[in-house]
C-alpha cells in the first residue's frame, strides 16, 4: 500500500482507493497528535529535552494535517521551546506561523511579542501585543511586553528627536560662524578646555571657549564665556588686573597687568569644511573626546600652511570677532 | 461752483497738446500748491490733476521743474498720498531719481518722504511683498545717499531728505528688517553719516538706528556686529568736548579713543540727535548682549562724562534713562554711572 501520493494523481475512482485514502489520513492525524504530545512532554522533562521537543513538534508539524488549531498550537509550542532555547529569530517566525492558522491564538501572540522584543523589532512586537490585547483584554503577561515595547519606543523616538535637534543647532552654529566669516581649524588644546565648543545665545550673539597659554611655565588659563563683543582688555583686567585672584604659580608676581603681552598664532590650522564643523560641534564635551580622531580628517596628514605662520601680538581691545576672522 | 470749474479747466489744460498752455496751468498749480488753502482746493480734485502732472515730469526743466514741485507739494494732503500710491507715483519717482541729467533728484525725494510717511506708502517703497524685488528700492536710494554726501557736493544736497525716507520706513517692521539686513550692507553705508555738516542727514541716521533698535531683540547681530561704526556714531555726539584721560581710552577701541582723545571736538548741536542716539543706546542696553557689549568699551564712562557738560533738559532727562539701566554695573569692576 503506497503511503504517499504523487503530484497529479488521479482522484480516486473505486472505493477501494478511497478507503486506502482514508486509512492515511487517519495514520497522520494520529502520529501528529501523538507526535505533539511527545513534543510537551519533553519540555516538562527539563533542559536536556529542549531538542528533542522541537524535533517533535517539526514532526507533528510535518504531517500537514488540515486540523489548523492543531498545526497553530504546534508552531506555538515550538516558539515556546525556541524562546526558552533564546532562539528568537525561529520562536518569532513559529509565531508568526501559529497565528497564520489561528489568528486567535493569544500564546502565540505573546510569545510572538516576546520574541520580537528580544530581537528589537520594537514595531512588530507592539502590533503582537496589541493584537493579543484585543482577544484577551485582561492578559497581564501581555500588557507587560506591550509597555515594555512601548517604553522602548517612546525612548528610541526621544533619542531621535534629540540627535536631530542637536544636528539643527550644530548646522545653525556653523551657518552663523560661516556668515561671521570665521575659519574654525582642528583643535589642538582638547584636553585643556574639556572639548568645550562656542555656542549660541538666544540673541543669536556667539560666546566662544578661550585659552590663554603661558609659554615659560606651560601653564593654562580657561576662559569659559568669551563673548563675541567682549574684549581681550576686558579679560586680562579680570585675569592679571588689580583685585585679581593671585596666579599660585606665578611665584615671582611677574605677571602683572601692565607686563602681560598677548599673542596668537595666525593661520594655524587648515579650515575645515562646514560638512567638518558640524561633525566636530556635535562631539560630547567630555567622554569622546578623548577617543581617537581615526577619520578622514587625517587624510592631509601633517598641515603645511599655504599662508605663513605668524605670531601676532594682539592690541589688547580688539574683540573676538575681528580677531578669529 | 467757480472753484471747481476752474479747476477742471485746469485739469484739462494740463493735458493739452500745446507746449505753452500746459506750462502755463503748470505754473497756476505750482503758484496754488504753495499756500495751504491752495493745497487744500487742489487736493479735491487730485484724481484729475495728479496724472497729468506726473506725465509732465519726463518734458523739459521748464514744466517739469515746477510739476514736481507741485507734486511735492499736494502730497503733503494724505488723501493725495492715497491716489498717487494707486496711480504709480512710487514707481515713476524711482525710475526718475539717478537718471543722469535730471534736475529733479531732490524733488522725486522729498516726494518719496511724503508718500512714505503713510504706512501704506512707505510699504509701496519697500516692495514689501514681492518677493525679489523686496528694499531694492531702498538699497538704490541709501547708494546715492551714501555717494552724494554733503561734504562732496558743493551745491545742492539732492539726496539729503533720503534720510528722512528712512526714518519713515523704519517704522514700519518690514523697514526695520531691510535696514538691518546684513547681507545690503545698508546700516553700515548710513552710519557714517552721523557726522554730516547737514542736520537733516544726522537727525535721519540717529532716527533711523533708533527706530531700528526696537527691534534689538531680533536683530542683536545684526547691529553688534556692525559695532565698530555703531558705537561712535551713537556715543560721539553724547561724548562732550572735553578731552578723555588715557584711562578712560585704553579700555575703549580704536574708533572711539582716537577722536575722544582730540581737543576741539565739534559738539553735536542739535538736541534732537542727542536724544534719539539716547534712545538708540537704551534699547540696545535692554538686551543683555547690548549690555555686555556696551560695557566692554566703555561705553558707561561716555555717558558720564557726557552728561556733566549736557544742559538741554530733554536730552538730560534721556541721559538719566539710560542711566538708570546701568546702575549696578555689569559684574564687572566698571563703575556705576550717575544717573
Amino acid at each position: 500500500m503506497a503511503l504517499f501520493m504523487p503530484n497529479g494523481t488521479d482522484v480516486p475512482e473505486t472505493d477501494a482507493e478511497r478507503a486506502d485514502l482514508d486509512a492515511i489520513q487517519a495514520l497522520k492525524e494520529s502520529s501528529a497528535i501523538e507526535y505533539k504530545e511527545d513534543g510537551n512532554k519533553f519540555v516538562k522533562m527539563g533542559k536536556k529535552h529542549y531538542s528533542d521537543a522541537i524535533d517533535c513538534y517539526t514532526k507533528a508539524i510535518g504531517q500537514k494535517i488540515p486540523d489548523t488549531l492543531h498545526n497553530s498550537v504546534c508552531y506555538a509550542n515550538r516558539a515556546h521551546v525556541n524562546l526558552l532555547l533564546g532562539n528568537n529569530r525561529r520562536a518569532f517566525e513559529d509565531a508568526q506561523e501559529a497565528i497564520k492558522f489561528n489568528r486567535a491564538n493569544v500564546k502565540a501572540y505573546f510569545r510572538g511579542a516576546k520574541a520580537a522584543l528580544a530581537l528589537k523589532l520594537i514595531p512588530e512586537a507592539l502590533d503582537m501585543a496589541e493584537k493579543g490585547l484585543e482577544l484577551d483584554p485582561l492578559n497581564t503577561e501581555l500588557k507587560k511586553i506591550g509597555d515594555q515595547a512601548k517604553a522602548i519606543h517612546h525612548e528610541e523616538d526621544a533619542k531621535k528627536k534629540r540627535d536631530s535637534e542637536a544636528l539643527e543647532k550644530a548646522k545653525k552654529l556653523t551657518a552663523l560662524l560661516e556668515g561671521r566669516t570665521v575659519n574654525i581649524g582642528k583643535a589642538t588644546f582638547n584636553h585643556l578646555t574639556e572639548g568645550r565648543k562656542p555656542w549660541v545665545d538666544k540673541s543669536a550673539m556667539i560666546h566662544w571657549p578661550v585659552l590663554f597659554v603661558h609659554a615659560e611655565v606651560m601653564v593654562s588659563d580657561f576662559i569659559e564665556d568669551f563673548f563675541e563683543m567682549d574684549t581681550f582688555g576686558g579679560h586680562l583686567d579680570i585675569n592679571y588686573g588689580d583685585g585679581s585672584p593671585s596666579l599660585l604659580w606665578d611665584t615671582r608676581h611677574e605677571y602683572t597687568r601692565e607686563r602681560v603681552e598677548l599673542y596668537y598664532l595666525s593661520n594655524a590650522a587648515k579650515p575645515l569644511s562646514n560638512k567638518h564643523v558640524v561633525r566636530w560641534l556635535l562631539e560630547n564635551d567630555v567622554g569622546r573626546q578623548f577617543k581617537d580622531v581615526n577619520d578622514d580628517d587625517d587624510s592631509d596628514g601633517d598641515y603645511i600652511s599655504f599662508f605663513p605662520l605668524h605670531w601676532k601680538r594682539l592690541s589688547h581691545c580688539r574683540v573676538v570677532t575681528c580677531f578669529v576672522s | 461752483m467757480a472753484v471747481d470749474k476752474d479747476l477742471e479747466d485746469l485739469a484739462f489744460f494740463l493735458k493739452s497738446p500745446s507746449p505753452n498752455l500746459r506750462k502755463a496751468a503748470v505754473e497756476i498749480v505750482q503758484g496754488l500748491s504753495g499756500t495751504d488753502e491752495g493745497v487744500r482746493r487742489l487736493s479735491s480734485h487730485a484724481s484729475a490733476l495728479f496724472s497729468p502732472l506726473v506725465r509732465i515730469l519726463v518734458e523739459a526743466e521748464e514744466v517739469s521743474k515746477p510739476a514736481a514741485e507741485a507734486l511735492v507739494n499736494l502730497s503733503q494732503d494724505v488723501a493725495v498720498v492715497d491716489h498717487s500710491i494707486r496711480v504709480g507715483a512710487v514707481e515713476r519717482a524711482m525710475e526718475l531719481i539717478g537718471k543722469p541729467g535730471s534736475k529733479l533728484n531732490k524733488f522725486m525725494v522729498m516726494l518719496l518722504v511724503n508718500i512714505s510717511n503713510i504706512d501704506k506708502g512707505a510699504s509701496r517703497l519697500l516692495q514689501e511683498g514681492d518677493e525679489k524685488l523686496a528694499g531694492l528700492n531702498i538699497a538704490k536710494l541709501v547708494r546715492f545717499f551714501s555717494r552724494f554726501s554733503s561734504s562732496e557736493v558743493a551745491g545742492d544736497d539732492e539726496y539729503e531728505h533720503v534720510a528722512n525716507i528712512l526714518v519713515n520706513i523704519t517704522r514700519l517692521e518690514f523697514g526695520r528688517k531691510v535696514v538691518l539686513d546684513m547681507s545690503k550692507g545698508i546700516l553700515r553705508q548710513i552710519l557714517p553719516q552721523i557726522d554730516s555738516r547737514s542736520v537733516v542727514r544726522r537727525q535721519g541716521v540717529a532716527g533711523t538706528v533708533r527706530n531700528c533698535c526696537f527691534d534689538a531683540e531680533t536683530y542683536l547681530p545684526s547691529l553688534l556686529l556692525a559695532s565698530e561704526f555703531l558705537w561712535p556714531a551713537l556715543l560721539l555726539p553724547l561724548a562732550g568736548t572735553k578731552v578723555y584721560s588715557e584711562l578712560d581710552t585704553a579700555k575703549m577701541p580704536l574708533e572711539l579713543a582716537t577722536p575722544l582723545s582730540q581737543e576741539d571736538r565739534e559738539l553735536e548741536t542739535d538736541p534732537k540727535v542727542r536724544v534719539e542716539a539716547c534712545e538708540a543706546i537704551y534699547l540696545l542696553l535692554l538686551q543683555e548682549g547690548g549690555r555686555r557689549a556696551f560695557w566692554a568699551i566703555n561705553g558707561p564712562r561716555i555717558l558720564e562724562l557726557g552728561y556733566e557738560e549736557e544742559e538741554d533738559p530733554k536730552v538730560m532727562e534721556a541721559f538719566e534713562r539710560v542711566g538708570a539701566l546701568l546702575v549696578g554695573g555689569s559684574g564687572t569692576d566698571e563703575e556705576a554711572v550717575q544717573a
